[in-house]
């Protein structure tokens, strides 16, 4: 699923900087799509799903800088690592690009090396992020399968109770806390309160 | 310049007039020229009589000692016209003037003006080296018996021209410094373009078939390369350390300078520069660094008028006798006391950000060098225009 070409988003305004991204991009495999700005990106961009994908991202462009950018990805909620790129880079520009989440923040001219080692970061950084969100989503559909009094137990197993505070805390005998033990293990397909615990830690859920 | 010819040298000591039409000055004028032989700067009077080509009727002594007849027609110096036949300058007015000194021809500019005249003459200095000297010519009221005359007076200004110059290049400097961050950015976007292909033309160098890919990567160092050269050959320029001649240019190819180098700059403050250049611009003669100076300060001046959508546009136009180039803004705009105040030297409103007050009075006075018009229009909350006019008679 997310062993596809993953996919590099190149933003900037430099023609000649874009072209020579999207050869070296090509000439590892990577699949680049270019755009000369942050409001092309926007209107154009049908992102790749289920691809492990990046975005290389200049900072400083006409019309809406890549900070703004950034800015508005966030604010849709797409997620994906950012790498930010600046010809003449400022600590107070970098500072506001990492505190909004960027991946790194590189001074150009940079070399193919640095470059392409942040980006391979980047899409292992994003497959890490696409896998997680893939197994909340699963995890976040088989909650929504369990019974109203399935949900409570869940909840106190995840918060370490035993069987025995799950029943006086819900008022049931040990024998129904059992059941829907059980029950719960089941419609989450896992073996143990452990295995449950570990899932759904991971997961962030 | 034919009529230069027909300018004859002579000093009103002896025998005043021309062709046919002899005069002895009186007592009284002899001593106003002796007066004026006294006057350490070069002072002539002319006259275009009965329609002839204008000539000099009088110079006095520090005139002379420009030489601007060169060795060949010398003229005296011990306040004695030469004998008719010596070798010396024909006292009926007929000897040659050399044609297209500079001096000369200035004089011959002047009668073509009606009233005051002014204009900076640079020439050979006597004592080696070049000068400036600065010529203003007004008319001398004529009355029934006289025919028009122009006095005309020089003053040496070349000293004041070199300070202008150093002031105009610290200026420059003082515009690289401010747009070289800008600057800067625009190299490192080339050079790290060539960088990048580079690298990955010599990683493409063992993979077959890799051919097409590798001459993309070389092309685009190549155009990379040539950018960069191009950026640093315009700061070279405009750093300079000589002053320039005026020269004829196209207005459209300075403004394209001027933009070239004053863009970065906008766009690190988030302002979009447009340029709208007029068809068939004729060339103006103009020293191109000076205008350029001008330009970069308007636009300055409007990438920081501060506004919601920042938009600067400069465009050019040509007119009957002028081209001209308009820089405006969607900014803050002045009030009527900035406005009464915007070319006073020290006069700033952004001392607080770096700004000297200096710009637009320097612009004040490269434009009037010129012989041009600057023209400013502005609004409180309806944005600036500036206009730039230089003629393109001579």
């Amino acid at each position: 699923m997310v062993s596809a070409t993953p996919t590099v988003y190149v933003v900037d305004d430099d023609p000649q900087v874009c072209e020579s991204l999207s050869l070296m991009l090509r000439s590892v495999g990577f699949e680049p799509r270019v755009y000369q700005s942050a409001e092309a990106f926007l209107d154009g961009s049908h992102e790749a799903i289920g691809v492990p994908k990046c975005m290389v991202l200049d900072v400083r462009m006409p019309g809406l800088s890549g900070l703004g950018l950034q800015q508005t990805l966030a604010a849709q909620g797409r997620r994906m690592p950012i790498i930010m790129i600046s010809g003449c880079a400022d600590i107070p520009m970098a500072v506001q690009a990492m505190s909004q989440g960027a991946m790194d923040f590189l001074e150009k001219p940079f070399s193919r090396r640095a470059l392409l080692g942040r980006i391979q970061e980047a899409i292992d950084q994003d497959a890490r992020d696409q896998r997680q969100s893939t197994r909340r989503a699963e995890l976040n559909e088989r909650i929504t399968r369990l019974s109203t009094r399935q949900r409570e137990v869940l909840d106190l197993l995840i918060a370490g109770k035993h069987s025995k505070q799950i029943a006086s805390e819900l008022d049931i005998g040990e024998k129904t806390v059992a059941k829907h033990r059980a029950g719960v293990l089941e419609k989450m397909q896992v073996d143990s309160v452990v295995e449950l615990v570990r899932l759904m830690a991971e997961a962030g859920v | 310049m034919g009529q230069a010819a027909a300018l004859v040298h002579r000093r009103v000591d002896g025998p005043l007039g021309h062709r046919g039409c002899e005069v002895r000055p009186t007592a009284e004028l002899s001593l106003i020229y002796r007066v004026l032989d006294c006057h350490p700067d070069p002072v002539a009077v002319t006259a275009a009589i009965d329609g002839q080509p204008p000539r000099i009727i009088y110079a006095n002594a520090a005139f002379l000692q420009l030489d601007p007849a060169g060795p060949q027609t010398s003229l005296p110096t011990d306040g004695q016209c030469a004998p008719p036949g010596s070798g010396g300058p024909d006292p009926t007015g007929e000897a040659l003037a050399p044609v297209g000194h500079p001096l000369i021809e200035s004089l011959m500019e002047s009668h073509r003006q009606q009233g005051l005249y002014s204009a900076e003459v640079a020439c050979d200095s006597p004592e080696g080296g070049r000068q400036v000297l600065q010529l203003r010519s007004q008319p001398v009221a004529a009355d029934s018996q006289t025919p028009p005359h122009r006095i005309a007076f020089f003053r040496d200004v070349t000293t004041e021209k070199k300070l202008e110059d150093a002031l105009h290049r610290s200026e420059r400097l003082a515009c690289i410094g401010l747009l070289g961050a800008g600057i800067a950015h625009e190299i490192n976007n080339p050079a790290g373009s060539a960088l990048l292909a580079a690298e990955t033309a010599l990683a493409l160098k063992d993979v077959p078939d890799a051919g097409e890919q590798i001459a993309a990567c070389l092309r685009n160092v190549i155009t990379s390369m040539d950018r960069c050269g191009r950026i640093v050959r315009t700061l070279l320029r405009y750093s300079r350390q000589e002053p320039t001649e005026r020269q004829a240019c196209s207005l459209n190819d300075v403004v394209e300078q001027s933009v070239q180098l004053a863009r970065p700059y906008a766009e690190s403050r988030g302002v979009q520069l447009r340029m709208e250049l007029a068809l068939d611009v004729p060339l103006t003669s103009m020293n191109p660094l000076e205008i350029e100076l001008v330009l970069i300060n308007l636009i300055r001046n409007a990438v920081e008028a501060g506004q919601e959508k920042p938009i600067v546009t400069i465009h050019t136009a040509t007119e009957d006798t002028y081209v001209r180039a308009v820089v405006s803004d969607n900014g803050c705009g002045m009030d009527q006391e900035q406005l009464t105040h915007v070319f006073d030297p020290l006069y700033t409103t952004r001392r607080h950000v770096g700004g000297s007050g200096l710009g637009m009075s320097i612009a004040l006075g490269i434009i009037q060098a010129h012989a041009g018009r600057i023209e400013v229009r502005s609004r409180p909350g309806a944005g600036t225009t500036i206009s730039v006019e230089l003629p393109t008679t001579r």
